[in-house]
């Protein structure tokens, strides 16, 4: 592939690549440092890359969960640990019905960068558990329980007590998505 | 592809989706990513060879020396004085000052190289994510086409155990001086001899000038040249043109430049 065929990739590509990022950043020019450093990291080696789509992913998900084991797991928060992460966007209310405000950004910034890694490939990149895995290099089962988890971790952010009826439609743990799968 | 998508799925894409608008300006980033990888690329290229032997020496052009530490002043001239810093806390703001900085760049580049392009600053960075420093390149587009990049940086960046010069001693062609100046700057400068490869892997010598500067401060203010295009690489491509002004006596005066011993760091 010429570096020509890099561009109209990226440019169809980075739509998704940026809606990825910004999950597991939690942070929007964070998200877009990290696209663009992946991009120019590609634009390199463009030639050797035979699937882009999921080299990209890797290399998103690589930086953010590296950087994560550098920091020795002090810390669970965002890539770039900034206090206003997911402040700077409007709250969003994914279950309308319910009294409880969630500002999906700020609640997925209490979850680990692994596990918002497997949200943003299942649910944004609409990715099957298999796929998620091969991208991650861990296992299916691994996919599921950290679905399972962050899902979870989500619908209890503050470790408040929710009737997970009102978020899944069902009643107690059975309710878990990727525990069905 | 997923083919089982419950109601619940649906909905969580969906919050996906609205959580992380708006998207940024895409033709702007696919921009800079192309910029920034002709960059790396031309970086990549640029590898240090032992002439007069078989044995090539191949070494990134950024990589930290520990040898030529020595170069640099004594533990009793090692400055402990932190240079000034901003504060940048985010992308934005450190492209804004990037912007704001290129103006005085550019006066100093004026001085120090009449007529040359002007230059774009950005911000760099370490590999760990804090700001380390701003980058500007200009380029002059005429052939042969060369880059001239100059990196004004912190301690935390490491240019200033960057090696340049092959020793003198096995390769006397390519003379690398380095003086200390009243002020105390550590001054380094010559030619570098570099291997470009092309994309066919054939291999072509360039031995452009480069200068470096570590101010008492800490900083380092490093100018290096780059020349021929990524994936134009021959013999003529890579040399500057007789007369070119861009001697190494030119970025030395540009690295030692007031305004960039001035500028704060990010």
């Amino acid at each position: 592939m010429s570096r020509e065929d890099f561009s109209e990739w990226a440019h169809a590509a980075s739509p998704r690549l940026c809606r990825i990022a910004r999950v597991l950043t939690v942070d929007a020019d964070a998200a877009e440092d990290l696209v663009q450093d992946v991009l120019e990291k590609m634009y390199v080696r463009w030639h050797r890359i035979e699937e882009p789509d999921a080299y990209a992913r890797r290399a998103l998900t690589n930086a953010v969960t590296s950087r994560w084991r550098r920091q020795g797991r002090r810390q669970e928060t965002s890539w770039e640990a900034r206090e206003d992460a997911g402040a700077s966007h409007p709250p969003v209310y994914p279950h309308a019905g319910t009294e409880e405000r969630i500002d999906l950004l700020g609640d997925l910034a209490r979850l680990p960068p692994r596990q918002r890694a497997v949200l943003a490939l299942r649910y944004l990149d609409d990715r099957s558990e298999q796929e998620v895995a091969d991208l991650l290099d861990i296992s299916p089962g691994t996919v599921k329980s950290q679905t399972s988890k962050a899902l979870a971790r989500l619908r209890h952010p503050l470790g408040a007590s929710l009737d997970l009826s009102d978020i899944t439609g069902r009643s107690g743990p059975a309710g878990v998505r990727g525990a069905e799968k | 592809m997923r083919e089982d998508r419950s109601a619940d799925d649906e909905r969580m894409s969906r919050d996906l989706l609205t959580a992380t608008d708006p998207l940024p300006d895409i033709g702007a980033l696919v921009g800079r990513a192309v910029d920034g990888g002709r960059r790396r690329l031309r970086r990549r290229r640029l590898t240090v060879a032992a002439g007069g032997t078989s044995l090539t020496v191949v070494a990134a052009l950024l990589v930290l020396s520990p040898p030529d530490l020595g170069d640099m002043a004594s533990t009793d001239d090692v400055r402990l004085t932190a240079p000034s810093e901003l504060g940048v806390r985010s992308v934005v703001e450190a492209r804004q000052q990037a912007a704001l900085l290129t103006e005085p760049f550019n006066e100093a580049l004026e001085t120090a190289l009449p007529g040359w392009p002007a230059a774009e600053g950005d911000y760099s960075r370490s590999a760990d994510g804090p700001y380390t420093g701003w980058v500007f390149t200009s380029t002059n587009t005429e052939a042969p086409v060369t880059e001239l990049t100059v990196r004004v940086e912190g301690p935390a960046a490491g240019t200033a155990a960057t090696r340049f010069c092959v020793p003198a001693e096995s390769t006397p062609s390519m003379p690398c001086t380095q003086r200390t100046l009243p002020d105390g700057t550590e001054l380094h400068s010559g030619l570098t001899q570099l291997s470009i490869t092309d994309e066919h892997g054939d291999v072509v010598t360039s031995t452009p000038p480069f200068a470096r500067a570590n101010l008492p401060d800490g900083r380092t203010v490093l100018a290096t040249v780059s020349i021929g295009e990524p994936g134009a690489v021959s013999a003529d491509s890579v040399a500057l043109p007789a007369g070119s002004p861009l001697t190494t006596a030119a970025l030395e005066e540009l690295v030692t430049a007031p305004q960039l011993a001035q500028m704060p760091l990010p």
